[in-house]
């Protein structure tokens, strides 16, 4: 298992990426400001928070409503509590629908229960159609953002990576490989049985399904293979559309910068009676999968995020290290939330670390997660559960000693006469162990000559 | 597993909440009311009435406008002049799929045949122009709702242009209208249309280093007329 750290360096050792990344998400950040010039979005931030902590905090109530309406309109809702369930639950449909091509539109829980990896073990083609996945897809990578999966690749990556897979020619102009993926996926769209999607957001007065795309391929994955499957988060519900007004183009303006997406597709069900086209069932997956144990805790408002990615675009760790680095499904702040309450503190236990804490996550955010403050208290349970024997005793002692005035002033004028061995220009740049793991990555300004206690003394302060 | 003890671990879940150990910012752990306004945002009706479906006429001019600036095309006509303004999209096409299109089928098909372009069967993969009229129109963000009601959806999917008519009095001027109007269509329906879509421009997508490109798996042309009279 490596650490954030190791993972962190094998980006960085790329200096383009951190280029490419950071070009990428000025890009977003500045279309952002420019739909929202002129609109009052703290009120709108206020109200969105209200709607998420109400439909969180009366979720059960609202997941009832919700399958109680899909079903009533001819689809059927499966409740998976664990990753393993939903994957087993959906492997079935499509082996008893005799699926071999199945085409995929974006889905962060799909990849969050390893789902293409299953659906491959049985033998099933499973085609990624959204270009960001597809090229993430082909490359045997995992999306490094939530919006823009393949932003860590330059265009000369993605011809060659098409000329390698599909035996192309091609430029490096973005239009001509996007056309050529064009006839690639529309031959898969055609052919395919089932047609996998996420879910942005679940209506629950309704039972409909909301699924925001800018390519048109949720609308194709919905529409032409016979069986749709779709896979949600529990936490994706709103109580009805009047909601929905708010937080859409809340989510497109945070997401993309756009007023609104170009497709906006609202399932109701499966194609009824008289109707010329589209799937004749509709599968709801709703997946637990570690949320439901976040609700009695201090961190439930991670619950109330509606996955636009807009903390990854102001993040300056994220900028640098992209989303790879933070080893999981969700990267970025929002990732370094998430990862430890889903996976454990074992495996991701070090990510509320990638943070500088300067709250740009937490002001951008479009529904007022305090992101920085979540991380905080991360590395407060993080700390008594990972830490060592003797970092235990370590920050005690330094605690005990630095909690009376005369052991601090005591301590300070030691360390004084001790950087006097390491200290050139008023800076550390090397210092011995365990201080050496700070030098490491960056310099420990010195202590100055002399207090403030002391000047003030000698100024003839009080 | 079983839907009831699903609900019944977060029920569960949510009752032992630990208010006690809230970090400062994060919204009270109880529950709460929703917001009884909604505010405005940038996809709302501007200073109109959010709901009203019948907008003062410079919403028509907002429609064209928002549509412009997402790369669509987009042109109001009069009934009359409808089959002229649907032969020249027409033109150069080869094929054309057809939504139901009530009494504006008619002209619409004059002006296919002066434009010389075959009506082609439903599916068609070949169509080079689908045809189709919406439901409902948002002036504020230059979108059309179309039903699956209307007939195939392939038809406002394969080809690689899109022609939309949408009849004047159908816009409205913001989201809060349109989602009203979706609560509205769906709810209490023993069987709403299986599927409702709302397209804003043609498909597009900036995965390669954030370059646009226009026309993914969509139509790359979205053109809207709006039929007044």
């Amino acid at each position: 298992m490596s650490t954030f750290r190791e993972r962190a360096r094998l980006q960085l050792a790329t200096p383009e990426l951190a280029r490419t990344i950071g070009h990428a998400m000025d890009v977003r950040a500045e279309a952002r400001e420019r739909v929202l010039d002129g609109v009052d979005v703290e009120t709108m931030r206020a109200a969105a928070r209200a709607i998420r902590a109400h439909t969180i905090a009366n979720l059960p109530q609202y997941l009832e409503r919700f399958s109680d309406a899909a079903e009533a309109h001819g689809a059927s809702v499966f409740f998976a509590s664990t990753a393993a369930e939903a994957v087993a639950h959906i492997r079935r449909i499509v082996r008893e629908r005799e699926g071999r091509l199945v085409v995929k539109s974006k889905s962060m829980v799909a990849e969050e229960i390893g789902l293409n990896e299953a659906l491959a073990r049985d033998g099933v083609e499973v085609v990624e159609t959204d270009l960001g996945e597809h090229i993430v897809q082909i490359a045997n990578e995992r999306p490094s953002h939530i919006t823009v999966p393949a932003v860590h690749k330059t265009r000369a990556e993605v011809r060659e990576l098409f000329e390698r897979v599909y035996g192309a020619r091609l430029s490096d102009d973005p239009a001509e490989i996007t056309r050529f993926a064009r006839d690639v996926l529309r031959d898969r769209f055609l052919n395919a049985d089932v047609g996998i999607t996420g879910v942005n957001f679940a209506v629950a007065s309704t039972g409909s399904l909301v699924i925001v795309t800018n390519e048109g391929n949720g609308r194709m994955c919905t529409s032409l293979p016979r069986v749709h499957i779709a896979v949600m988060g529990m936490e994706r519900i709103v109580p009805s559309f009047r909601e929905l007004s708010l937080l859409l183009p809340l989510l497109t303006a945070s997401a993309t910068g756009q007023r609104m997406t170009a497709y906006v597709n609202v399932v109701n069900g499966p194609r009824r009676t008289g109707e010329p086209d589209g799937p004749e069932e509709l599968h709801i997956v709703v997946l637990d999968n570690g949320r439901s144990a976040m609700l009695p805790t201090e961190y439930r408002s991670v619950l109330h995020c509606i996955r636009c990615g807009a903390c990854q675009n102001v993040c300056p760790v994220f900028r640098q290290v992209g989303g790879h680095a933070y080893g999981g499904v969700y990267g970025g702040p929002i990732g370094a939330v998430l990862a430890p309450l889903m996976d454990g503190f074992e495996s991701a236990g070090d990510l509320p670390q990638a943070s500088t804490l300067c709250g740009a996550c937490s002001d951008a955010c479009p529904v007022g997660i305090p992101i920085h403050e979540l991380l905080i208290a991360l590395r407060r349970d993080a700390g008594a559960e990972r830490a060592s024997l003797a970092e235990r005793i370590g920050f005690a002692l330094w605690g005990r000693l630095w909690s009376s005035s005369l052991g601090y002033r005591a301590s300070v004028r030691v360390a004084r006469l001790g950087q006097r061995l390491v200290a050139r220009g008023g800076r550390i740049r090397r210092a011995p162990f365990p201080l050496s793991r700070w030098t490491a990555d960056r310099d420990l300004p010195a202590l100055a000559k002399r207090s403030f206690r002391e000047r003030w003394r000698r100024a003839g302060g009080a | 597993m079983e839907r009831s003890e699903f609900l019944r671990v977060l029920r569960e879940r949510l009752a032992g909440a630990d208010a006690g150990r809230r970090p400062p910012g994060a919204p009270p752990d109880g529950p709460t009311a929703l917001p009884e306004r909604r505010p405005p945002t940038h996809a709302s009706g501007g200073g109109w009435s959010p709901g009203a479906r019948v907008p003062p006429e410079d919403s028509v001019e907002r429609f064209l406008q928002a549509l412009v600036e997402v790369g669509g095309e987009a042109r109001r006509v009069r009934r009359a002049e409808l089959a002229d303004a649907v032969a020249s999209v027409a033109r150069g096409a080869g094929g054309a799929l057809l939504h139901e299109l009530g009494d504006l089928a008619h002209p619409v098909k004059q002006g296919l045949a002066r434009g010389g372009c075959a009506v082609l069967p439903p599916g068609d993969a070949e169509a080079e122009l689908g045809i189709t009229s919406a439901i409902l129109g948002v002036a504020a963000t230059g979108s059309v709702l179309l039903s699956s009601a209307q007939g195939h959806r392939t038809t406002a999917l394969l080809p690689p242009r899109h022609l939309v008519l949408i009849e004047e009095d159908r816009l409205v001027a913001g989201f809060e209208g349109l989602c009203d109007r979706l609560e509205d269509l769906v709810r209490g329906e023993a069987t709403p249309p299986s599927s409702l879509i709302l397209v804003t421009g043609p498909s597009r997508t900036s995965d390669i280093e954030m370059t646009p490109v226009l026309g993914v798996h969509g139509p790359a042309r979205v053109i809207v007329l709006v039929v007044s009279g």
